[in-house]
């Protein structure tokens, strides 16, 4: 089943402040299109499994 | 000897005094001033510069110096730092900053073999693009098709290379800039493994994702700059410390004994690209097919990472200075800096698991042939399905091997294909998908425009596509 998309008003409206950068209403649009690309990705990574002891990656080392 | 020559040409041309070094970096200043104007490659040309290196290269010969890369002229993108000049890294901001103490890292590397810097190329702002429409320097025009992008985000320096202007060039490969300008402007690149070239003295794209590597016209020619630019670098923290990997003369030795692999699946490719994947594996005469797990994840989890470092190192900047970004750049930061951690966080794991999945892969594979894009160099301005600039979206969402092997401890070379200026079309459903969606859109939405006019006319017959001062032949 497809995952409902967050509001992107909302989130936008929410965050924003908390990170002290201000959103013009022109700018919406396009931010808003790349947290929806965002979300959809998170939700895809959510499908796959993942095991607790399994730990992020930040660095990779040969 | 020119420029238009590959660079194992020139060294053997200048370390056997048939031709002087100066003599080369005059001819190569000399075409770019000639198709700078035209394909907006660089953005700053080091004349002087050039031309006092170039002075002591034949004297340093003569004395008995190993110069494995005399008097090869080459152009580096614009975030790697040159001395005395402001790193713009494509952006406006940048260019305010003070200019560089010191060259970086890897410009230093290549100038002691005997390169000779020619100047700094168009890169998209703060390397978030691909396709080298920046905002504030001007698009990089294709110089094999003046209306195409270069593909990026160093679309300069592919355009310098395959304009014929230099014979290599430096960049950095984040979110796929050194294979996508590869491959939509007819090179080869090599995108080494993490940790292998220096990144000191390169602005940063998003850190964690962040590798230097070369562009040249042939795979001899990258093998001899890969050399070059080898070696520790105590400065850089990714750096790994393994001993220098030389491949130049290794190069005789062809595809005898690897294990090659096609990879099927996601990358299977249609029409075009598979025909080109399957006459490749054909002439290696590879049969094994390899599916890569997880391949759309892997893609999500790279673009969630991307997004969140970017946007963390111009957390400032956004603050304070947004009106001089790059519009869509901006808000692409913008949006990374709203994600939730737990979202980066999962992406990191999964990073995790995926690279010990690919370890378990090439345990009994060397190589795995995928095409580096699932499309033919796009138009400049071209408009995805959403009216959004393709510029911020042919990465995003369909570049073949972006997603996977920046992941990996293993290189990635990009092989300009037997037939064709672009890379494979992928058989990536989203990636097919979505270019579709691109030249559907493109077409309805400006059927009437001068634009596709001038794209009917242009594609009408050859001889109406503008061509630059002496361009190279066009192998394909």
């Amino acid at each position: 089943m497809a995952s409902k998309l967050p509001d992107l008003d909302q989130w936008l409206d929410a965050v924003a402040p908390i990170v002290k950068l201000d959103v013009p209403a022109e700018q919406r649009p396009g931010v808003k299109d790349h947290l929806k690309t965002a979300a959809k990705m998170a939700a895809l990574l959510e499908k796959v499994p993942l095991k607790d002891e399994t730990a992020a990656a930040a660095v990779y080392r040969a | 000897m020119k420029s238009t020559d590959g660079a194992a040409a020139i060294v053997k041309a200048v370390t056997t005094a048939q031709t002087g070094a100066r003599s080369v970096i005059i001819e190569a200043l000399a075409r770019i001033e000639a198709n700078t104007g035209r394909t907006k490659a660089f953005t700053d040309v080091l004349k002087d510069r050039a031309l006092a290196n170039a002075d002591g290269i034949d004297p340093a010969l003569k004395a008995g110096k190993k110069l494995p890369l005399a008097g090869v002229p080459f152009a580096v993108a614009n975030a790697f730092d040159l001395k005395g000049i402001a790193t713009r890294a494509g952006s406006k901001i940048g260019r305010d900053g003070l200019p560089a103490a010191i060259d970086a890292a890897l410009i230093g590397r290549l100038e002691a073999a005997g390169a000779i810097c020619a100047g700094a190329a168009s890169i998209d702002e703060f390397g978030l693009g691909h396709t080298g429409e920046t905002a504030h320097d001007g698009a990089v025009h294709n110089p094999h098709d003046l209306t195409a992008i270069a593909g990026g985000a160093p679309a300069g320096v592919a355009a310098a290379i395959a304009g014929g202007m230099v014979p290599l060039g430096l960049a950095l490969d984040s979110d796929g800039g050194l294979r996508i300008a590869a491959s939509l402007s007819g090179l080869f690149a090599i995108k080494p493994t993490y940790g292998r070239l220096s990144r000191v003295g390169v602005f940063p794209t998003a850190p964690s994702l962040d590798h230097t590597g070369v562009l040249a016209r042939s795979v001899e020619d990258l093998a001899l700059a890969y050399d070059a630019a080898q070696g520790v670098d105590a400065a850089d923290p990714a750096m790994i410390k393994r001993p220098l990997e030389p491949v130049s003369g290794r190069l005789e030795r062809g595809s005898a004994g690897l294990r090659i692999a096609v990879a099927d699946g996601d990358f299977a490719g249609a029409g075009e690209a598979r025909q080109m994947m399957d006459e490749i594996g054909k002439r290696l005469e590879v049969s094994r097919r390899v599916m890569i797990p997880y391949a759309q994840a892997a893609l999500a989890a790279a673009h969630l990472i991307g997004m969140a470092e970017a946007a963390s190192l111009h957390a400032e900047r956004l603050r304070s200075r947004a009106a001089d970004f790059d519009p869509e750049v901006r808000d692409r930061l913008v949006a990374g800096s709203l994600l939730p951690a737990q979202w980066i966080e999962r992406a990191q794991r999964f990073r995790r698991m995926f690279h010990e999945q690919m370890l378990a892969l090439f345990s009994t594979i060397d190589v795995i042939l995928a095409p580096a894009t699932p499309m033919r160099a796009p138009r400049l301005g071209q408009k995805s399905a959403r009216s959004a600039p393709s510029r911020c979206r042919c990465g995003r969402a369909s570049t073949a091997t972006r997603p996977l092997f920046r992941w990996l401890v293993c290189p990635l070379r990009r092989c300009r294909s037997p037939s064709t200026a672009s890379g494979c079309r992928s058989a990536c459903r989203r990636s097919r998908h979505h270019g579709a969606r691109i030249s559907r859109c493109a077409s309805r939405a400006s059927s009437k425009s001068p634009a596709l006019r001038r794209r009917r006319w242009l594609a009408a017959s050859p001889k109406n596509r503008p061509a630059l001062t002496g361009l190279l032949p066009l192998p394909y």
